[in-house]
């Protein structure tokens, strides 16, 4: 499993599992704390209520099912391609996909003479 | 043309953790606008289940399609199974055309190109323009590397790519082919029917983890009243109760935004829940509301 949140290529001091549970510890730390599980618990709008206890609900799945795949599923190897192997040349040069188009001008109403608007102002005197 | 559109099963955890799935809005951008031009689509949506790619490539082939749409929404994941179809698709039925679009081929076209022929073409960028361009130039027999806004190989097995296709200036150009799914059968926060819509495409900030804004290449948005109509629509026809807006920084214009809402409030016959996902720093209460 590859996602976004799986970017950390390489560390000077900490082994793999060390980083992996201290996030997952940090996780649990800030969705435990007594005012985000009260506001889970008790938020007086039914659908914020709603959508929160469907987030955590989703949140547990996802932790419960990345700590499986660290320590049963997901195989680490040591001989793996370079950032510059995995990614290819850089592409700087090709941030922008696209050239901009410009939006067409509107094309302005004829003018009838005799159904000319009034002048919006006048001045007085 | 007879064009199918797959939308491969992600291995994510964003798609296999939730029971819920979103309609595949990229490919439904592109489905509108081949529909509007006299082809005849269908939609496979591999997310459900998810289904097995042997099925998924039978579904897709059913009905002797012209020409298979491959979009996977921006996910670099899901490159490996995009490209396990094509090869089961070219394996059967190799006289059909695979086109493949989305964030990952636009950039690493060369890549895709060079290590395998089982993709005819890619789209770069915006979809819309360029796939209508393309399955018409295939069409009438003109040379393809007249469209701007496609890669693919030389006759010497070469990865080429033609001009970068221009951005679409005006996104009410082209709608959204929401024929093409069952409303029903989509859903987020726990089952409350959904669909994922765009306000506006792009982002004008600078930050440098993110390729949004290269993608995209300029921020624009759709005309507010026209958009909210649409939710609207939706939600009264469709019943859709929750809109997932998959722009990146929808209220870069305010006063766009802002004036949305009033149109949402008046056509809708309840409220209805926008779920945005942008910065923190363009929200504000009232901005939110």
């Amino acid at each position: 499993m590859w996602d976004y949140k799986h970017q950390v290529l390489h560390m000077t001091r900490l082994k793999p599992w060390m980083l992996f549970f201290a996030v997952k510890l940090i996780e649990v730390a800030v969705q435990a704390r007594p005012k985000a599980l009260a506001r889970i618990l008790f938020h007086p709008d039914p659908e914020q209520r709603h959508s929160m206890r469907w987030y955590t609900r989703m949140g547990r799945r996802v932790w419960f099912r990345e700590v499986w795949g660290f320590l049963a599923r997901d195989g680490r190897v040591t001989d793996g391609p370079t950032l510059a192997e995995f990614w290819g040349a850089p592409q700087d040069a090709e941030e922008e996909s696209m050239i901009v188009g410009r939006q067409p001008r509107k094309s302005v109403a004829p003018v009838i003479e005799d159904r000319r608007a009034p002048a919006a102002r006048k001045l007085a005197g | 043309m007879n064009i199918v559109l797959i939308n491969p099963p992600h291995t994510a955890i964003g798609s296999r953790v939730p029971d819920d799935h979103l309609p595949p809005l990229g490919l439904l951008a592109i489905g509108g606008p081949l529909i509007d031009s006299g082809h005849q689509v269908r939609l496979v949506d591999a997310e459900f289940g998810p289904m097995p790619l042997a099925a998924l490539v039978d579904e897709a082939l059913r009905g002797d399609p012209d020409f298979v749409l491959i979009g996977h929404s921006g996910s670099t994941s899901a490159h490996p199974t995009a490209l396990r179809i094509a090869e089961m698709i070219k394996a059967r039925a190799p006289e059909v055309i695979v086109i493949y679009g989305g964030v990952f081929p636009t950039y690493h076209w060369r890549d895709i190109l060079a290590a395998t022929d089982v993709f005819d073409f890619i789209v770069r960028g915006e979809g819309e323009a360029t796939v209508t361009a393309l399955v018409e130039a295939i069409e009438m027999r003109q040379p393809v590397a007249s469209v701007a806004g496609i890669a693919y190989r030389d006759d010497f097995g070469h990865p080429v790519a033609t001009q970068p296709a221009m951005t679409i200036a005006d996104l009410d150009a082209y709608r959204v082919g929401w024929e093409l799914i069952d409303h029903r059968r989509y859903s987020y926060w726990g089952g409350k029917r959904a669909v994922v819509m765009q306000f506006s495409r792009g982002c004008p900030h600078l930050c440098n983890y993110c390729g949004q804004r290269g993608f995209w290449t300029r921020w624009r948005h759709r005309d507010p009243v026209k958009f909210a109509k649409e939710i609207a629509w939706l939600h009264r026809e469709h019943g859709v109760d929750l809109i997932n807006l998959a722009d990146e920084n929808p209220t870069s214009s305010k006063k766009a935004w802002r004036a949305s809402s009033p149109t949402i409030r008046t056509r809708s016959k309840r409220s209805m829940s926008r779920r945005i996902a942008g910065r923190r720093s363009s929200a504000s209460p009232r901005i939110a509301r």
